[in-house]
């Protein structure tokens, strides 16, 4: 059963992103207004703004929550070419009460010399780390030493991707070595995506594959929740949904027969990390337009995909590892009052998308869709 | 979902996976479990909330009927491969409703002349309740006529299959008696409403159409039907007999259509218990209680692989997984779906620490039951990352007490010393630490850290002079001074403490001891002119401070010289 709202969020112009906090209570807009406003569930499940603040003096791209074990931040990067770290300072009333909180900039990063497209954190084994790209090609990797000083961010690495990037996603996974995934939404006929891996050894990101048979624009990235898998999953929003299933060959494997998608071979020589086998899980065309944004679940088992057409799809494989869409939520036909019912007991943190598509429409409406998986989003998962 | 059905069952649950045997549990055992969950399942409709009670009182129902049903077909199967009787009980146990009209019309003074007198009557036909039939009709004034006793006769010959019957015997003895009805019904009978009740005896297909609405779905038809036609049909041919009641159905009204839970049941009888699973998993508002808890039963007995299902294990666990994620997302379920998770071999674990550290931490009571949770299924890094998450929230609102305690029980070094230090820069500033009890019982969970183990001592160093008691009190103060663990902010507190012992009334330090805080003056102001320091005030009001310090140091020299 979904659940749709509409947040009348007042942002005066197109909003770019929408992000839940680690528990699904905190919600973060941004927008070409140059501003990020923050917002907290209340008991009663209402979404009210708690801040709202200008980040920067150009559009705001993205806006990402960093891990509640370095405290209430987030980081977001802009057209104005920079990315920024802030930090929620809590004033409490008398009442004891949460009403306007104050965020306060505890560093900018300026070394991009055009927009910063995306801005992400790492996963908190790897301490605090972000990773920003931008339309110049490059991957930034920064890391506070200091968690309890958020304004020192040495830029640590530089990497040039050869391609104007529009977003990156780290690996969750704490089985393997650290894993960061960029894609591109250039026109050129190109790889859009490259997965770089972090190489103990060396102390540097070596790009491990370009991936050749993806050469439409990607628009976003995201790699699955993942503890416990031997194989990583790539999700992929370009003019359909997919996925990649990245695994690390075993080291014998690498005498063996090659791999068809390997195509990266300077990297190779020096540092050899492992090869790894890359396979598309799925690919569908559902949407039938271009793919905006893509989103997991917690447990990295439901994908959901917004499109250009409007709706919000999700995505879940069967026991026998088989796709499928299970569940269509469209966004333009929503209306109060229909025949969705609100179950306001269960609220489940499973994924949210936002109508980045509707660039033309409910500028000053964030949308958001909350998946409950109360009541069957698994339509027939056997097939 | 209702909140009894979701904990009562998930005891029984439990109870499976806790008597995990060698074997895999008897038949015997399966139904014994099954009777429970249906009990479960019972009892939670009449717990079902009023106010939206409806719906879920339905899916309630259909989920009840359709275990029933599969317990009769999947687990309890009977010997003979004779399911009438199971079937029959089915029937009645799920249309309670003949019931409370009988009583009607027992209270009634005529009752033969009640509306429903006749419906009652041939309801007990059909749901083969003979005893029950026979006892009205002999309520009617007219019971003693011949028509009355020739169809009184008729229903108490009926044969029953049982106690040691030998099938064959007791279809001789059935085909008889179907005869002798059919002979009956042949020849006629002036009362229409008797003339009815030896149609249904003799298998009348048109009689049981007429009384269609008595049976009121398709299935109470079937088992009806079958009673009088076939009632020792095999297994096999069920399915048959479904479809054929069901297009009578369908055809008696062309606005009647079959339900999601009418496949259910057809899947069912056609003994597709895939089907069965996807049409439940997909038809039903039940957040997939019953698949998950129908396959975990029939997997704990081994009957998934004997319905030739592929991969059981993967199909249980996944929709273990399932179910256990959505109870996860629950504000009070969570705790439930844990045990769920433990049922799952392959990926609960890992799905459990993803769902786990996604708990809102409102409180450190909830932070203190997912520490509980997480520490017996040894997931060390969530333990750690939940403390530290209620340190740093502490920390936020300026709870230097609580937030040192979540700390330390982090093992974060970092965040440790980072409050350690918080602690000591308000000493500078106020002259006095917070939370002064939380250092108090400190212990030896100080020795974490070197920057705790000097905080705990510096507070011991003040309760001490607090108490008067400045001999011990500067033994523990030179030695903050000569180990040189003390972070530099803090020096010019250390020193400035040492003052007043320096200049007691009765010599307290020795001039070895003395020596040592002017060697530490000097290290600290040689540090100061080589490094620039930023604390400009702090470094102001420390230089008068410095001359009276030399002073007392020099006097202190003096009187310990001469007292040796």
């Amino acid at each position: 059963m979904f659940v749709t709202r509409s947040i009348d969020c007042d942002h005066k112009d197109l909003i770019h992103d929408v992000a839940y906090d680690f528990y699904g209570k905190r919600l973060a807009t941004c927008s070409s207004d140059q501003s990020v406003k923050v917002w907290d569930i209340t008991p009663d499940g209402q979404w009210k703004c708690t801040a709202s603040w200008k980040t920067h003096s150009g559009s705001v791209w993205k806006v990402t929550w960093a891990h509640p074990e370095f405290g209430q931040v987030l980081a977001t990067c802009s057209f104005d070419r920079t990315a920024a770290v802030w930090e929620e300072l809590i004033v409490e009333g008398s009442s004891g009460e949460r009403n306007q909180s104050h965020w306060v900039k505890r560093a900018t990063f300026v070394d991009s010399r055009t927009p910063v497209t995306d801005v992400k954190f790492a996963p908190k084994h790897l301490g605090l780390q972000l990773a920003t790209c931008s339309t110049e090609g490059q991957l930034r990797i920064y890391d506070a030493p200091d968690i309890m000083n958020l304004s020192q961010w040495p830029l640590q690495h530089d990497i040039s991707c050869r391609m104007q990037c529009s977003c990156v996603t780290w690996s969750h996974s704490r089985l393997h070595p650290p894993m960061i995934a960029v894609g591109s939404d250039d026109n050129t006929p190109a790889a859009k995506v490259i997965i770089f891996e972090y190489s103990e050894s060396t102390r540097r990101w070596i790009e491990i594959e370009a991936i050749s048979f993806y050469t439409d624009p990607v628009h976003d990235i995201a790699f699955a929740p993942n503890v416990g898998l031997s194989y990583n999953l790539l999700g992929i929003a370009t003019k359909d949904v997919r996925i990649l299933s990245i695994t690390p060959q075993q080291v014998q494997d690498q005498m063996g027969v090659n791999t068809s998608y390997q195509t990266n071979q300077q990297s190779l020589s020096s540092s050899s990390p492992l090869k790894h086998e890359i396979k598309q899980v799925m690919q569908f065309n559902d949407h039938g337009a271009q793919v905006w944004r893509i989103a997991w679940n917690v447990t990295g088992t439901i994908l959901a995909s917004s499109g250009e057409d409007g709706t919000v799809r999700l995505w879940k494989a069967n026991y026998l590892e088989n796709w499928k869409c299970v569940g269509v939520i469209k966004g333009d036909s929503f209306n109060p009052g229909s025949n969705l019912t609100y179950v306001s007991a269960i609220v489940s943190d499973q994924t949210e998308n936002e109508n980045r598509s509707d660039r033309n429409m409910n500028k000053q409406t964030a949308r958001y869709y909350r998946l409950s998986n109360i009541n069957n989003p698994n339509n027939v998962p056997w097939h | 979902m209702s909140r009894a059905l979701v904990s009562e069952s998930s005891f029984v649950f439990k109870e499976i996976q806790d008597s995990k045997r060698s074997e895999p549990f008897s038949k015997k055992d399966l139904i014994k479990v099954s009777h429970k969950y249906r009990s479960v399942i019972h009892a939670a409709i009449g717990k079902v909330d009023a106010r939206n009670g409806d719906e879920q009182k339905l899916v309630f129902n259909q989920i009840e009927i359709i275990w029933h049903l599969c317990e009769i077909l999947f687990i309890d199967i009977h010997q003979t491969g004779i399911l009438l009787p199971q079937l029959l009980a089915w029937i009645r146990w799920h249309h309670p409703s003949v019931n409370r009209k009988t009583e009607a019309i027992l209270n009634s003074s005529t009752p033969h002349t009640h509306s429903n007198y006749w419906d009652v009557v041939t309801t007990f036909v059909l749901r083969g309740e003979v005893e029950n039939a026979l006892n009205l009709l002999k309520l009617h004034p007219n019971s003693k006529q011949n028509e009355f006793v020739i169809v009184l006769e008729l229903l108490r010959k009926m044969p029953v299959f049982g106690g040691g019957q030998a099938l064959c015997e007791y279809n001789m003895r059935w085909q008889a008696w179907s005869n002798e009805c059919q002979f009956r019904f042949e020849s006629g009978i002036d009362d229409a409403h008797l003339q009815r009740i030896v149609g249904l005896l003799a298998g009348d297909v048109p009689t049981f159409k007429y009384v269609l609405h008595l049976t009121d779905t398709w299935y109470h038809l079937m088992v009806s039907l079958l009673l009088y036609t076939d009632p020792t049909f095999k297994e096999v041919d069920i399915s048959v007999f479904a479809q054929q009641c069901v297009d009578i159905y369908l055809s008696s009204d062309p606005d009647k259509e079959l339900t999601s839970f009418d496949k259910i049941l057809i899947a069912a009888f056609n003994y597709d218990l895939m089907q069965v699973i996807m049409e439940s998993s997909f038809a039903l508002k039940d957040n997939w209680w019953f698949v998950t808890h129908f396959v975990d039963l029939l997997y704990n007995g081994n009957l998934l692989e004997f319905y030739e299902l592929v991969e059981a294990s993967k199909l249980r666990e996944s929709l273990i997984l399932d179910y256990a994620n959505s109870l996860m997302s629950h504000s009070s379920l969570w705790l439930i779906a844990v045990d769920y998770f433990d049922a799952c071999p392959i990926l609960g674990k890992q799905h459990l620490e993803l769902t786990l550290e996604r708990i809102p931490i409102e409180d450190e009571r909830k932070a203190l039951k997912i520490i509980q949770v997480a520490e017996r299924r040894n997931l060390r890094e969530l333990v750690k990352s939940v403390k530290k998450i209620v340190s740093i929230k502490w920390l936020a609102r300026n709870r230097l007490g609580s937030a040192l305690v979540w700390a330390i029980r982090s093992e974060d070094l970092a965040l440790t010393t980072h409050i350690a230090d918080l602690f000591l820069k308000h000493y500078t500033k106020y002259r006095k630490f917070p939370d002064e009890d939380v250092l108090y019982n400190l212990g030896p969970l100080m020795l974490i850290c070197d920057r705790l183990i000097f905080l705990g001592k510096y507070n011991e160093f003040s309760m001490l002079r607090k108490q008067c008691l400045l001999q011990e009190a500067g033994e523990i103060l030179v030695s903050l001074i000569s180990s040189k663990i003390s972070p530099k902010f803090f020096l010019p507190t250390l020193l400035t403490d040492s003052i007043v012992l320096l200049e007691a009334e009765k010599q307290i330090l020795n001039s070895d001891q003395t020596f040592q805080i002017l060697a530490a003056l000097e290290d600290y102001t040689c540090f100061n002119n080589s490094e620039n320091f930023k604390d400009e005030v702090d470094l102001e009001s420390f230089k008068e401070k410095e001359d009276i310090l030399r002073l007392a140091i020099s006097r202190n020299m003096a009187r310990s010289l001469i007292t040796l």
